[in-house]
């Protein structure tokens, strides 16, 4: 493989006050993760696992250390290019779904469109391709409260997908489903990443669903403690 | 880039309790401010439609109204002599008036004061716009009475073919009369050499109005001019009638509009306190949702104007509802003491676009104030803390 690296993380150290409290979230942590692979981010509560996806996902900004997605420094940018540049890089899959209750599944997917140089027609494209990759052509104007768990987070997935961002992070996606919705929902992401080439990074406490990625990484009190390579890449 | 307007709309949409909450609170105070100020417009209209544009008013040095002025006979007579006072089929179209303030029974119950005004024969013809609606004018010298229809409809027992008895005196209303709205439909007239000897009033006269010939602003001022040289005149002041009336309206009016702005302003800190619990509650319901448009790529700036939106569309629905309401008032009769002449004067609320515009400003600031700081709040959350779990 000649696969070039579309995270590192140099040096990565987060620091919170709680109260009187230090806490190390991570602790001058180094990584790299190849473009188009598969990983899964494991550990138990409080290791660091959401904090080290939202630095990637540049949600949140390091205490020390350099991170760099896409060929970007995100320790360099302001809140607002942040915003932009999430908004063209990444993408984000949450355990509660989040979709906005207001809005059909049509207009859910079409919401972080509307952020880019898209006519109308366009967007309708992007939206409609999406919701065919999920699944969902049949649901379009439905309401999340009008779809199952299993449903609401496919849409959440064709939402991320719609702006064809390179990087898709997951925290705990399958986290709120059945065991049936949880594997639907696995499948897709593993076709999302063979067929489409997503990078994908996905929080997860489930070892079923970890063994889906093509690598594991476990992480205690901030520390990367164990790297494993589960699935020979590019299968 | 704007999050889309459908988002702010559907939320409001969802949210109908306490979004009627919202709306309620700024249509209330949308409604008391309408009606205040057409209360005040209304009033305003009247008394100032009272006065001819040709028609000048002579009283006291001083007076600023009849009641407190007094012209004597003399004086009287010296103006009607002057080339200012214009002519009719050889008559000199001037009249002396007294006016007495007499209290009677309203409809609606308790008492309120009445103009009573002695007139003279040309007294409908000086005055703007007087017409008989019903019967006939009285008989010069007779107990007999008209009455100006907006008296009629307030007062109690006073309308055509009834009486009008005060103290020894007893007044057949023989005739109703309007004057184009304005604030002589609330005087009872009889005649005034009746009422001089009534009331004990032989020689003095409340006022003397007069057709000018020519412009009632150039004859004002040169009357006024003639009372620093002809001692005769020295005791009386001339205004246009308009000039007169406009300043009765305006303590009266500028009172209302006050006290109105008062209560506005005071009922407005309770709406906007209830605009601003409603969005607080939109913001901390949604506190996930604004962390994920935050995590999409929206930028702050987009979250605030997003719940800006939502708080000045609360505002507008408020508008529409407390102005459509107000709509109600419009054209109702009222009536109220006027300050300057101390008697009942008979009105309509008035709801004009000024007005309805004016209460649709101060919703939208309502809006503005109440949504500010929870957008703010919104506005400022920390993606990672707003995408938390609760």
């Amino acid at each position: 493989m000649n696969a070039q690296p579309i995270i590192e993380l140099r040096r990565v150290s987060k620091l919170y006050h709680k109260g009187d409290a230090d806490i190390h979230p991570l602790d001058d942590l180094s990584l790299t993760i190849d473009r188009g692979d598969f990983v899964a981010l494991m550990g138990p509560s409080g290791s660091g696992k959401t904090t080290l996806l939202n630095l990637v996902g540049g949600l949140d900004t390091p205490t020390a250390g350099e991170v760099l997605v896409c060929g970007q420094n995100l320790t360099e940018l302001s809140a607002r290019e942040l915003a932009r540049w999430r908004c063209d890089h990444v993408a984000f899959i949450f355990q509660a779904y989040n979709l906005l209750p207001v809005l059909t599944a049509y207009q859910n997917v079409e919401l972080p469109l509307t952020l880019l140089p898209l006519t109308r027609q366009q967007r309708r494209a992007h939206v409609l391709t999406a919701l065919d990759i999920v699944g969902l052509s049949d649901r379009l104007h439905h309401r999340p409260d009008e779809l199952s768990g299993g449903q609401e987070q496919r849409v959440a997935i064709a939402r991320a997908l719609a702006a064809d961002p390179e990087l898709l992070l997951a925290d705990e996606p399958t986290g709120d489903l059945d065991a049936h919705s949880a594997e639907e929902i696995m499948a897709l992401l593993v076709t999302l990443n063979r067929q489409y080439g997503k990078t994908i990074i996905i929080v997860t406490h489930d070892p079923k669903v970890a063994a889906v990625a093509h690598r594991q990484l476990h992480l205690e009190k901030g520390v990367l403690t164990l790297d494993v390579d589960t699935l020979e890449k590019g299968a | 880039m704007a999050i889309p307007l459908t988002y702010s709309l559907r939320s409001i949409a969802v949210r109908k309790g306490s979004s009627a909450m919202a709306v309620g609170g700024i249509a209330l105070v949308v409604v008391v401010f309408i009606t205040l100020l057409s209360l005040a417009a209304g009033f305003r209209r009247v008394v100032t439609a009272s006065g001819d544009p040709r028609n000048v008013i002579v009283l006291r040095k001083g007076a600023d109204a009849e009641l407190q002025s007094q012209v004597m006979r003399d004086t009287a007579r010296d103006l009607t002599e002057l080339p200012l006072v214009a002519e009719e089929d050889g008559r000199k179209l001037v009249v002396f008036e007294s006016i007495i303030i007499l209290s009677r029974p309203k409809r609606s119950g308790g008492e309120t004061n009445v103009t009573i005004r002695g007139t003279q024969p040309l007294s409908p013809v000086v005055h703007a716009d007087v017409r008989l609606t019903e019967g006939r004018w009285f008989t010069p010298g007779s107990d007999e009475a008209v009455l100006g229809i907006g008296l009629a409809r307030r007062l109690q027992d006073a309308g055509l073919g009834q009486t009008i008895t005060v103290g020894r005196n007893t007044w057949h209303v023989v005739g109703v009369f309007e004057a184009g709205g304005s604030g002589l439909e609330s005087e009872l007239w009889i005649d005034g050499d009746l009422l001089q000897s009534s009331f004990h009033r032989d020689g003095v006269f409340q006022s003397v109005l007069f057709r000018t010939a020519g412009s009632a602003a150039a004859a004002a001022e040169e009357l006024n001019a003639l009372t620093t040289r002809d001692l005769r005149l020295r005791a009386i002041q001339a205004l246009t009638e308009r000039e007169y009336y406009e300043k009765q309206a305006k303590l009266m009016a500028d009172v209302i509009t006050i006290l109105g702005g008062l209560l506005t302003a005071i009922m407005s800190t309770g709406a906007i306190a209830g605009a601003m619990n409603t969005m607080y509650a939109a913001v901390s319901q949604r506190r996930r949702e604004i962390g994920c448009l935050l995590a999409m790529g929206f930028t702050p700036e987009a979250v605030w104007m997003a719940f800006m939106v939502e708080s000045l569309l609360l505002a507008t629905l408020g508008a529409a509802v407390g102005c459509t309401a107000s709509l109600a008032f419009h054209g109702m009769r009222t009536g109220m003491t006027n300050w300057a002449t101390f008697s009942e004067t008979a009105f309509q609320f008035l709801v004009t676009p000024q007005i309805l515009a004016t209460a649709t400003l101060i919703s939208l600031l309502m809006g503005f104030l109440g949504g500010v700081v929870p957008a703010v709040h919104a506005a400022r959350m920390k993606v990672v803390e707003a995408l938390r779990r609760a």
